[in-house]
């Protein structure tokens, strides 16, 4: 009964709104699927890095130097690459061009590799067979993300480790301007140093800028193109433990 | 542009609540984005509103606190039934 003028017609009342607590972890989803990786990864002795910087910093000629240059020093070392970009095969078609095998993951409009995308291409890799029919064999998976300072940070794909790739043709204070990737980083590998006579880049305070951001962070210096610094690059990918 | 993959994987979670907790329509979203959380809100917010139409999430309000810290998390929901 209408309790304002005693008709008989009901009348709904807006129902106050009730209170539903969830206290849920946004990026919580990729982070179990992350875990799964990073387990099935040292379950496979699989050492995997995750390669970050701006687009034009050379991730993937650093790629298909380092390829060349394991294949010389560690020639039964297995190693496979897992590409990320928007658009387009180039870059996996470059890295099977160096002489290992790749899968290329296009991310669309995605600004990133998520831990999902990486643990399906893993499973596409020859990498993951051979380590089912060679128990605990070592192996090195390179994941080279989209070209991208900012999104990226924030995906953990079960890597070992992150790596930041910045080049001398870019502003020595990009650790400034995109702290969260340097922050997330273990290492900083500073590319085209064969240019630095052409260009105004101070190294020092560029290194200095990044340690302000991340003060236990390592860094090498190194040129793609001509192959100085290769080897203690080389070093650090070997060096790396399996368990972080 | 990452607001955008948050952005769906809240609705998600808004989504699945919403199954769990039987309800249809949210007056108030309420998230918590740490300020080093690596999260532009005003894209953030922006991101919300393009995913909400014709989900519970249409015409909610959105509240977005910001203490220090990394943490990005929906805290709470104003739910009606």
């Amino acid at each position: 009964m209408c309790v304002v003028c005693g008709c008989e017609q009901v009348v709904e009342r807006p129902t106050a709104p009730r209170l539903v607590q969830l206290e849920a972890d946004v990026l919580g989803a990729n982070q179990r699927l992350a875990e799964r990786n990073r387990a099935h990864f040292a379950a496979h002795g699989v050492r995997a890095f995750n390669l970050l910087s701006s687009p034009g910093s050379g991730k993937t000629t650093l790629l298909c130097s380092t390829i060349a240059a394991l294949r010389q020093r560690a020639p039964r070392l297995p190693l496979a690459v897992i590409e990320g970009d928007q658009q387009t095969h180039i870059d996996a078609e470059r890295i099977r061009a160096a002489g290992a095998p790749a899968v290329q993951v296009n991310t669309g409009r995605g600004c990133h590799l998520d831990a999902r995308m990486v643990g399906e291409a893993f499973e596409r890799l020859d990498l993951h067979a051979h380590a089912h029919a060679h128990h605990h064999a070592s192996s090195l998976l390179f994941i080279e993300n989209v070209g991208n300072l900012v999104c990226p940070a924030l995906w953990d794909l079960g890597e070992l480790a992150k790596v930041v790739i910045l080049s001398v043709t870019e502003g020595e204070d990009k650790p400034l301007k995109y702290p969260d990737m340097f922050a997330a980083a273990r290492l900083m590998l500073l590319n085209k140093t064969d240019l630095l006579p052409h260009v105004d880049f101070d190294v020092a305070r560029c290194i200095a800028l990044a340690r302000q951001v991340n003060p236990g962070l390592q860094v090498l210096q190194l040129s793609a193109t001509r192959g100085d610094g290769l080897d203690v690059w080389l070093d650090w990918l070997l060096q790396e433990p399996v368990h972080a | 542009m990452h607001e955008l993959s948050l952005a769906a994987e809240i609705l998600r979670l808004v989504q699945d609540a919403a199954a769990r907790e039987r309800f249809t329509r949210v007056a108030t979203l309420r998230l918590e984005a740490g300020e080093r959380a690596g999260v532009e809100v005003e894209a953030l917010r922006f991101a919300l509103e393009a995913v909400a139409p014709g989900t519970c999430l249409e015409g909610a309000d959105i509240a977005i606190d910001r203490p220090p810290g990394r943490e990005l998390r929906v805290r709470e929901l104003l739910v009606h039934d």
